[in-house]
């Protein structure tokens, strides 16, 4: 019952924030803030349940019996930092859009409806409904960047969605020959596995998905262009959670269907890993546009994701999901505190700030950390899974790796220069009388760095929760060779 | 008293009795000067018919026995067209009800009775168990197809009307063929079950080409490329809301028709059981439908991406719509009807919405960037377009979903992956111009001051002018396109949570 009151709160709220906003301009981000905060508390509930059920696994149909429906909702240890994952961010967008004039009803509502559906792509207890769910994920977000993004909005809506639904289109036929060759659209019953030929290019039909969300190099051109013209709270949830739906729809879905085809292919994800991550973080170093450098950055620590899958072992993909739940929380904070400069700015171009260290250092001090996380720095968040990935990565293909290595070093190249050029050196006149943080980017920038040094601290806590469900995939890899 | 009910409902031509009285009341009324009054008996005409459709559908109604009933049961089958009547009669109610302002306000009725007798001949059409009925129905349904496109009364419409009226001979011509062999060299049977019985003693090439000719008729008959350039004009000059039925409910009984021949007679699993010789014979048919739908998705989307008429793309997608239909041929999934059906439901909302905006803005020009801001003025009319575009595209939480779903799941039973995956690219493709009226409707800012015809061909502005909406075209309804959106979204939502039993009791064969 929690499980679907994860996602039945926030559409909830999302009606009524839609209708809110006819009357009143702050009625919306209230109703969407306290259905945020129900949901996380929610999910932290989903969260105690899990951890005190025998199984490790809770689950909800309509009907109460498996497989009868296609709205089955499961959550396991894997599903699980996800969902939380994507709780907090929910409730940063909403603090993050909390100024938003332009129809603030509709925003919120779409920011509800985005949160429900990713949600939905986490739990999802059936193939067909993680693939209702991660196309759902599309609608809102086209509305999002098309309604209330920046300049080039019209374009970059259309092409995120057309580029995302390409994808996607290819792995609904992967998952219909999955559902046809197993006989139960029920998500990971595998009790006829696929023939091992099949399985060859079933495994590319559904990582098409998934590589294109998450993104791999070279199918990742749609990310600059939608996270840039994206309103802020959309870059932090298109960041922050939908990214990960690639990493997560690749361990969840297709290395269980196609364990062989994925061995078979692993060569070229890492192949695809590395590229990107020495691409995206030469990308980022090139960028004028602060929002831009991010939005490359991304490929670049999605790369190291990529890596850790590849390497098929339980270690990799620990790193892999680390890094994946470290880059939702790094990411977001830097789209936030991106976009809250541009909200003052109303420019993103990196060589008119300088010196912001002496106006806003509030800011200025959480811009540095949140660089600092993204570099990758030993104690925050950033390290342990990149650095899982990059140690498994060397032992399953070698000297390969070099060149990932070369882009670690990029990372603090370029992160290190945004802030230098940013936030240090003489301050531009026009930036003297400057606004610093409010309270409520504070708050959200608070809870995002919270997540950010514990996790660097302590990132057991997140392979507790997974440590089982990686053994069963493992088990899935090590078993058919 | 409930036997009574369900007596009533298990009488299979009842609905089309009630829809014709309803149409002939409608014309009696028209005769005396009372439009308004004869639109009204027939949509409920329609309604009721409806209503009886989905009750024999839903309800395990096998009371027999009377002499009608008799009869009919040899040239119509089972419970199951029922449900698939409800869709064309509910799309007749639909097109009906918004009070077909954008007709003429002296031949209103007529198209409303032609809408009415449309819905008869297609439930007649998607019952037929014998191939006379299946071919005079196929006929009747035509015409009024040709009808409905020229009941504009303009000239361009009157030559999209003569277009579509040779084209369409031209494929009754090849099913008379068709016929002429299955029927003619067989045994002279007609029923469905007599046919087969008579192709099992011809040579094996005559009934290859009989078969041939009829099902690939068939397919050209609905709109399949190449026989497809009727559509765009008929669908851009005909009012928005008869072409609302014509490319609804006239659409959805030609697919029917075509999967239920296709799945009654010819299909892999009906000629297994009843002749594996026959079987073998016929087995390129399939391929040839699969050559036919992968052309028309191909054809249908790249040219609708270059349309700048709203009409005149939904005239292009239709093209590739029925090579969807065709995907799955052959299937034992119930798949093609349902998304044939859900096909209805989005064409519909979308052509009803076009309606509405249509009378609400008569300085619209009929493109696609003309809809700029229409969201503001006219929240549930463009609610209505944007919610039938997503399901036309396929995506999730729309019916459309489920239908395409259906169909590619269909195809990759049968082992023809291949044709899966023309479907799904086209549907990306696709998204490349429904996503378009979206993006018009609720993103781009109309731009003031702009002449509004400066984006179209002249043609496009000086028809839809010329259609000139009368003084009380203010009386339009705009419940049609909500309602037919909201039957979208919950098609697309409820079988989530109850599971696709009933889809597969509506639409079975």
């Amino acid at each position: 019952m929690t499980l679907v009151l994860l996602i039945v709160i926030p559409i909830l709220g999302a009606i009524v924030s839609a209708f809110a906003g006819r009357r009143s301009h702050t009625m919306p981000r209230l109703i969407s803030l306290s259905s945020a905060v129900l949901t996380a508390g929610v999910s932290v509930v989903a969260l105690l349940q899990l951890l005190g059920d025998a199984d490790a696994i809770i689950a909800w149909s309509p009907t109460g019996e498996p497989g009868a429906v296609v709205f089955r909702l499961v959550s396991d240890g894997l599903a699980m930092p996800f969902v939380l994952l994507t709780a907090l961010l929910g409730i940063v967008a909403v603090l993050a859009s909390w100024k938003i004039e332009d129809a603030p009803g509709g925003h919120h509502a779409l920011l509800l409806t985005l949160q429900a559906a990713v949600t939905t792509v986490f739990l999802a207890g059936t193939l067909l409904l993680f693939y209702v769910a991660w196309e759902a994920v599309l609608i809102p977000m086209f509305f999002l960047i098309g309604r209330w993004g920046h300049e080039n909005r019209r374009h970059a809506a259309l092409k995120f969605f057309i580029y995302t639904f390409a994808g996607s289109a290819l792995m609904l036929v992967g998952l219909l020959v999955a559902l046809t060759y197993t006989g139960s659209a029920t998500m990971g019953d595998i009790t006829r596995p696929i023939a091992n030929d099949v399985q060859m290019w079933l495994f590319w039909l559904l990582a098409a998905g998934m590589l294109v969300k998450i993104p791999a190099w070279p199918f990742h051109t749609w990310l600059p262009d939608a996270h840039v013209e994206a309103p802020t709270a959309g870059s932090i949830m298109l960041a922050g959670v939908l990214l990960k739906m690639g990493g997560y729809g690749l361990m969840r879905v297709a290395i269980p269907y196609a364990p062989e085809g994925f061995k078979a292919a692993a060569p070229v994800i890492a192949a695809l890993g590395i590229v990107g991550i020495v691409y995206g973080a030469l990308m980022a170093f090139a960028q004028t546009d602060l929002k831009r450098l991010v939005a490359y950055s991304s490929v670049a620590h999605m790369g190291f994701v990529l890596v850790g899958i590849s390497t098929g072992t339980a270690l990799g993909f620990a790193g892999a999901i680390l890094a994946m739940v470290s880059h939702g929380l790094v990411a977001g904070l830097l789209f936030l505190l991106v976009g809250s400069l541009y909200d003052r700015t109303h420019t993103r171009e990196i060589a008119r700030f300088g010196g912001l260290g002496a106006s806003v250092p509030r800011w200025a001090m959480l811009f540095t950390f949140a660089a600092l996380a993204s570099l990758g720095l030993p104690g925050l968040s950033g390290f342990p899974g990149e650095f899982l990935a990059f140690v498994e990565g060397f032992g399953a293909w070698g000297w390969w790796m070099v060149p990932a290595g070369v882009g670690v070093f990029l990372a603090a190249v370029y992160n290190l220069s945004a802030v230098r050029r940013v936030n240090h050196g003489p301050l531009a006149g026009e930036w003297s009388d400057l606004a610093d943080s409010g309270s409520v980017e504070l708050v959200a920038a608070g809870l995002l760095s919270l997540g950010i040094v514990v996790l660097g601290i302590a990132p057991g806590l997140v392979l507790r929760l997974t440590d089982p469900v990686v053994g069963g995939i493992m088990t899935v890899l090590g078993g058919g060779s | 008293m409930a036997d009574a009910i369900t007596a009533a409902f298990g009488i299979a031509w009842l609905p089309a009795a009630v829809a014709v009285t309803g149409a002939l009341l409608g014309m009696i009324a028209d005769m005396n000067g009372r439009v308004r009054l004869g639109l009204r008996v027939i949509a409920i005409a329609l309604l009721a018919a409806a209503a009886l459709s989905l009750g024999r559908a839903l309800l395990p109604a096998d009371v027999t026995g009377s002499f009608v009933e008799q009869v009919f049961g040899v040239i119509l089958v089972g419970s199951g067209f029922s449900g698939y009547a409800f869709v064309i009669f509910f799309l007749g109610f639909l097109s009906v009800g918004t009070g077909l302002t954008s007709v003429k306000r002296s031949s209103r009725v007529g198209v409303a009775a032609l809408v009415a007798l449309g819905s008869v001949a297609g439930q007649v059409l998607v019952g037929a168990f014998d191939l006379a009925i299946f071919f005079v129905s196929l006929e009747a349904i035509a015409l009024v197809g040709y009808a409905l496109v020229a009941s504009a009364g303009t000239d361009r419409s009157d030559e999209a009307a003569a277009r579509y009226f040779v084209q369409g001979a031209v494929a009754t011509g090849l099913t008379v063929y068709g016929l002429a062999v299955v029927v003619g060299l067989g045994g002279g049977g007609t029923g469905y079950n007599a046919m087969l019985d008579g192709l099992v003693t011809l040579q094996p090439q005559a009934a290859l080409l009989g078969v041939m000719l009829l099902v690939t008729a068939v397919a050209f008959k609905v709109g399949a490329f190449p026989f497809h350039s009727w559509a765009p004009d008929a669908y851009e000059t005909a009012p928005p809301a008869a072409a609302a039925f014509m490319a609804s409910g006239i659409k959805v009984a030609g697919l029917g028709a075509f999967v239920f021949l296709v799945g009654r007679a010819f299909s892999p699993d009906v000629l297994g059981q009843f002749d594996p010789a026959l079987a073998a014979t016929l087995a390129p048919i399939t391929t040839v439908v699969l050559v036919i739908s992968a052309a028309s998705i191909a054809f249908g989307n790249l040219a609708a991406l270059k349309q700048t008429s709203l009409a005149r793309m939904l005239g292009y997608s239709g093209i590739a719509q029925v090579g969807y239909a065709l995907v799955a041929v052959g299937s034992a999934v119930p798949g093609s009807a349902f998304f044939a059906a859900t096909y209805g439901f989005g064409v519909a909302a979308a052509f009803l919405s076009i309606e509405a905006l249509h009378v609400a803005n008569p300085d619209w020009d009929g493109s696609i960037s003309g809809l700029a801001g229409f969201a503001k003025h006219h929240p549930m009319s463009s609610f209505a377009l944007a919610v039938s575009m997503l399901s036309l595209t396929g995506i999730p939480l729309t019916a459309g979903f489920w239908g395409k779903a259906l169909v590619f799941l269909g195809a990759v039973d049968n082992g023809t992956i291949w044709i899966a995956l023309v479907g799904v690219i086209g549907s990306v493709v696709s998204f490349g111009y429904y996503g378009r009226v979206i993006r018009s409707l609720y993103i781009d800012e109309p731009k003031a001051g702009e002449v509004a015809t400066a984006e179209t061909d002249a043609g496009v502005a000086t028809d839809l002018t010329a259609k000139s909406v009368e003084p009380d075209g203010s009386g339009v309804c705009r419940w049609p396109a909500v309602v037919a959106a909201v039957v979208i979204l919950a098609v697309g939502t409820i079988p989530m949570l109850t599971g696709m039993d009933w889809v597969s009791r509506v639409f079975s064969m």
